[in-house]
Parts: structure tokens; C-alpha cells; sequence
């Protein structure tokens, strides 16, 4: 009698113990997921604790006196803090100034970050800051240039440089490569990783006339470090990848697609402006976690 | 053509010169450059125009109280602004709005909501220098506190 109690307890104790394997095995292959931090969303990230990570803009804490409270409470939370620059320029012309790889890699310090990102874009040339993320004309000879500024940057981080992809509603008339032809060559010779936008990539497709599947297909994912999701808004036959409207299908539909490619790491959601209520942020972060 | 191959120095200097005319184009006014899809440009010109006012709205209030929404009726004289002032501010948005009200305060743009008073300019210019001084009075007390510890 005393054996088959044994039994059973063992046979309970096993049941229980592989349940929590594939429990794990599951948390494992789902993302971690994170929402860019703005002063606007800091009550609603507060709230929610699923949130393993959040994205700020290095560019809005020019000095560390500026941080606050809010995202110093979700560090302490364990919530990871990625600082995301816009302004390196490292699609530029010009070499990366020193003082912004050094005031990117001061966030990084202070949040004790995984790696810190920035786009594959230009903002600025001729003295004129645009404010804005604008494509590089993709050609072999901008490529070097790129790339020269990639390891500029790299030498004075003390952590990974993450890349992305930025969006578009024109393009350049005679590049010498298609789109993610030019970002494979830049992560691949540089050694960074890749920070996914689907909602780029989405409203590139849809703007410029390319397949996306095939594009993610192109892509070296294996350095895919983290992924994108932003709304936007349709006008005038072009996609503008706004920030400050819902998240649209298609892009979730695109997320499946790279989903059903390779496992995800992270993915956030990226919401600037018209802030909707936290239900509408509940609903969308819920939409990318099961995509 | 293998990257060791390329002249880096003249590529910057051919890349300076094609990135300067795209900028100018799409924020100065300039002549769109050759080859564009001229639609394309003015469309993401007009884009650029909105996402700038829309951070000095956020920014100030003032803005926000003039020029309200996603308004048509402003774009001629935001596209004039940008066009004499195409950088944003290096201080931000706050201080980038200070700018266009000084710019409307200016010249009679139409299509304002309503025209700002002399005491609202007063204010907000009277709101900046405290901030400015705010943020010097505070770096000295970071300074020193640094030199103590």
C-alpha cells in the first residue's frame, strides 16, 4: 500500500515537474514585452507589469538630472531600459560626433542597458537639423561610409549598437541595391544587431512597392535583437507611419509572418502622440504578444 | 565594387552634397533634385511641416491655443517658418515653438485661430529665461556637489 502511494506521489511529482518545464519552455519562446517610454504612458507602464522592458529616447535626457522618477522606479522594478538615439546620423555624411556616442553610452551606464540603438538614417547635413529619420541614397560608395561610421560609433560604446530599418514615403531614383540588400550589408560588416520595425518595413512596402515576406526572407534575422510595432494612418494612397493612430493589420499580419520565421526576442510597442486610453494600449500590446 | 576599393573622402564629399540638396528641398524651399518622384517630396515636405507643429504644440501651449489640431489654414505660414528656420531648436521643441510664436508675432499669418497677446509673448519668453536660468543654477549645484563627493 505504502509502495503505490509512493508510486503515485512520484508519478504526481514528475507530472507536476514537466508541466513546469513546458510552462517554461513556453515563457521561453514567448517575446518579452516592452512599450517606449514617454512621460504621457508612465502611470500606464507603472500599472502594468507584464512590461519586462521600456525604450527611451536618448535625445530627451540631454543630462542625467533630467530622468525621472517614473523610469528610476521601473529600473528598480527590473524592468530594462533601452536608450534608442535619433540623432547619430549614421546614414550621414558627416562623422558621428563624438559627444552624442558619449552621452548615448552615459544612458547606457546609468540603466545598466543591454545594448543601446539607433537608426539607419540621416538627420542632418549642412548645418540644417531636419528632426527627422531620412534614407540614405543605397549605393556601394554611401555603403563605406556608413559602415565607417557604424565602427566610429561602436568603438566608443560600452555595449551593443542596435540598427533599424526607418520609413519612407519617397525614395531615392537610382540606388544601386534594393532596401534590405543595403541593411544586410551594414549589420553583416559592422557585426550589429538588428532592430526589426514591421511597421516600417510595412508602410516601406506598401509606399515604395516591394514584397515584405520576401524582404523579412532577405533579412539576416539570426541578429534580430528586438522588433517595432507603431500605428499609422493611410492618406493620399501613402502610409505615414504617424505613432499617434492604432495599430493596422497588415503590420500585425507581417509580425505573424516573421513569427512563423524565426523567434522574436522582444517586441514593443511604440505610441507618440493622441494617447488613447489604456484599454485601446491593453488591446495592442495583447494583439503583438499574439500575433 | 569591394569597400576597400572606395575613396571614403570623396565619397562623404559626393554624399554631403546629394544629403545637403534633399534637405534643402524638402525644408528650404529649394528645387527638388532631379530624378524624384516631385509628388513623393512635396508630400513628405508637408509631413515634416506637421510632425514639427505638432511638437511644438505638445511643447507649449501657446502653440496648441493658436494654432490648434492638424490645421491646413497655419501650413503656409509653418512652411515659412521652416523655411527661414529649417533646423529645429537645438534647446527642443519648447524652445522651437518659442521661435514660431516670436515668427507669427512677427508677421500677420492668417488662419490663426486668434492672435496671440503681447502679455502671452511676454510670459512665455518670461517662462524660458526662468528655465534656462533654472537649469544653469542647477548644474552649478551638480558641480559642486561633484567636487565635495
Amino acid at each position: 500500500m505504502v509502495d503505490v502511494v509512493a508510486d503515485a506521489v512520484a508519478k504526481m511529482t514528475n507530472v507536476v515537474k514537466m508541466a513546469k518545464q513546458k510552462a517554461n519552455e513556453r515563457a521561453s519562446l514567448n517575446p518579452q514585452l516592452g512599450i517606449g517610454f514617454r512621460p504621457e504612458l508612465a502611470r500606464f507602464i507603472e500599472q502594468h507589469e507584464n512590461i519586462q522592458f521600456v525604450e527611451i529616447v536618448a535625445d530627451d535626457y540631454k543630462h542625467l538630472e533630467c530622468i525621472p522618477q517614473a523610469l528610476r522606479d521601473l529600473q528598480r522594478r527590473g524592468v530594462t531600459v533601452i536608450p534608442h538615439s535619433l540623432s547619430l546620423s549614421v546614414g550621414g555624411a558627416e562623422q558621428v560626433a563624438p559627444e552624442r556616442i558619449k552621452h548615448l553610452n552615459s544612458l547606457a551606464q546609468y540603466f545598466d542597458s543591454p545594448f543601446v540603438s539607433d537608426h539607419i538614417a540621416f538627420v542632418r547635413a549642412s548645418n540644417i537639423e531636419s528632426g527627422h529619420l531620412l534614407p540614405v541614397r543605397r549605393t556601394e560608395a554611401n555603403l563605406a561610409v556608413v559602415c565607417e561610421n557604424v565602427e566610429s560609433v561602436k568603438v566608443g560604446l560600452s555595449v551593443p549598437l542596435v540598427l533599424e530599418n526607418i520609413a519612407c514615403t519617397f525614395d531615392w531614383p537610382d540606388n544601386e541595391m534594393d532596401e534590405v540588400t543595403f541593411v544586410k550589408a551594414i549589420v553583416e560588416r559592422t557585426d550589429t544587431r538588428l532592430l526589426l520595425d514591421v511597421s516600417n518595413l510595412f508602410a516601406n512596402s506598401h509606399n515604395l512597392g516591394f514584397d515584405a515576406v520576401d524582404y523579412l526572407k532577405g533579412l539576416p534575422l539570426e541578429r534580430l535583437e528586438y522588433v517595432h510595432m507603431a500605428g499609422g494612418i493611410f492618406k493620399n494612397g501613402l502610409y505615414h507611419d504617424s505613432h499617434c493612430h492604432s495599430l493596422k493589420k497588415q503590420s500585425l499580419k507581417l509580425l505573424t509572418a516573421l513569427k512563423g520565421i524565426i523567434q522574436v526576442p522582444r517586441i514593443m510597442l511604440e505610441r507618440d502622440d493622441s494617447f488613447p486610453p489604456f484599454s485601446e494600449l491593453v488591446d495592442e500590446l495583447e494583439a503583438i504578444a499574439n500575433a | 565594387m569591394p569597400e576597400d576599393h572606395l575613396d571614403l573622402g570623396s565619397n562623404r564629399l559626393a554624399m554631403a552634397k546629394e544629403q545637403r540638396e534633399l534637405i534643402e528641398a524638402l525644408l528650404c524651399g529649394a528645387p527638388h533634385p532631379a530624378g524624384f518622384d516631385s509628388a513623393r517630396l512635396q508630400s513628405a515636405s508637408e509631413a515634416l511641416a506637421r510632425k514639427r507643429i505638432r511638437c511644438m504644440q505638445r511643447a507649449h501651449a501657446l502653440v496648441q491655443e493658436i494654432c490648434p489640431g492638424d490645421n491646413d489654414s497655419i501650413l503656409e505660414a509653418l512652411h515659412q517658418f521652416i523655411h527661414e528656420n529649417p533646423s529645429v531648436h537645438p534647446q527642443g521643441p519648447y524652445f522651437d515653438a518659442l521661435a514660431f510664436l516670436s515668427y507669427l508675432g512677427r508677421h500677420s499669418a492668417s488662419g490663426l485661430s486668434s492672435r496671440p497677446s503681447r502679455s502671452a509673448y511676454g510670459e512665455a519668453i518670461w517662462k524660458a529665461c526662468w528655465m534656462t536660468m533654472r537649469k544653469i543654477k542647477q548644474r552649478k549645484v551638480d558641480a559642486i556637489d561633484q567636487t565635495i563627493n
